[in-house]
């Protein structure tokens, strides 16, 4: 099926929805669908933001861009995944904790504006992988037209492209909670110092990058082809003495690098 | 099923493969390296060598100050 085919689909499906809500982060996938849903209902679909401690501040810039670039209506809500206990402990399970409560709040808005749909950006990708966060979305009946019409990730960047979406090759961002191993505390100190740390790493031009947090200690992960850039003696000091000014204790690169989901 | 390494271990691999590693630690679960200059592509071998055979995070140490 061509990219345009499947477009057409999954409007047409969308337009027998009065009202469709978004979940909005801003990334590659909740963007195609909210273009989709303004494609299909125009006003009537509203794309929200949920921002939190795991939202890094440049993420929602870029949301609220998007939002503008596609012209659905947009709006934030602001909660904390750190108010729960069970999220903070960072389980395996730390994903479901977090979706459970995102998508609660959302789900507030949903009724708030009479729409019959809460739609999320899962896509046919997402299944295969361990993801708990799926299993919450799922116990709340959320709407996944990507998951539904079997689009697998380069789709949807072929989809974001169709539709003149800017953002169609976005790294993924995912939320930054994942940046600390399972069973250390999920802490707004260890979210903030990634956040910083990211930034700093963006700044000097990495797009495919993380920075984990090991108690303090700071493993960088860039690109394997970025590897020898990260490690040339300037730039290397430089991001050392800026991760240190945001918090680390150590600084780290770490040899395998850094490969996304769905990357060569 | 992969066993962690030890330091001995680590630097008798880096060794075998040219490059000399000064010191191998675990911090916080994390192997850190000290090595002497290699080429990236070097580097990132090794990291991809060890971490097959058993040491979940390799990284170099790049702050020799701290």
């Amino acid at each position: 099926m061509s990219v345009e085919a499947r477009i057409d689909a999954i409007v047409d499906e969308m337009r027998g929805h009065e009202k469709i809500v978004v979940a909005f982060s801003g990334g590659v996938d909740s963007a195609v669908v909210a273009a989709l849903a303004f494609r299909a209902v125009g006003d009537r679909a509203r794309a929200v933001t949920a921002v939190s401690e795991t939202l890094a501040g440049r993420e929602l810039d870029e949301a609220v861009q998007v939002a503008t670039e596609i012209g659905i209506p947009h709006e934030t809500l602001r909660f904390s995944e750190l108010d729960s206990p069970d999220f903070r402990q960072n389980t395996t399970a730390r994903c479901f904790f977090c979706q459970s409560m995102r998508f609660d709040h959302l789900q507030v808005i949903a009724d708030r504006v009479g729409a019959s749909v809460l739609a999320s950006g899962t896509n046919a990708d997402d299944v295969g992988d361990d993801r708990p966060g799926l299993a919450a979305m799922e116990a709340r009946g959320i709407y996944q037209p990507l998951l539904k019409h079997a689009v697998a990730k380069s789709e949807v960047r072929d989809m974001a492209r169709a539709l003149g979406l800017s953002i169609w090759d976005k790294p993924a961002a995912a939320c930054l909670s994942s940046r600390i191993p399972h069973g250390l505390e999920v802490t707004h100190e260890r979210l903030k110092r990634i956040e910083l740390g990211e930034d700093v790493l963006h700044s000097y031009g990495f797009r495919h990058c993380r920075v984990r947090d090991h108690d303090g200690l700071a493993r960088i992960e860039v690109a394997p082809e970025d590897l020898e850039k990260v490690l040339e003696p300037a730039r290397r000091d430089a991001i050392v003495r800026e991760l240190k000014s945001a918090g680390f204790r150590r600084v780290v690169v770490d040899l395998c690098g850094y490969r996304a989901a769905g990357r060569q | 099923m992969t066993t962690e390494l030890t330091a001995q271990e680590i630097i008798a691999h880096c060794a075998s493969r040219g490059v000399t590693c000064e010191r191998a630690e675990l911090d916080t679960g994390v192997w850190v390296l000290s090595l002497a200059p290699a080429p990236a592509a070097v580097l990132h071998r090794l990291g991809v060598e060890l971490k097959a055979m058993g040491a979940r995070w390799v990284t170099l140490e790049v702050n020799h100050e701290r």
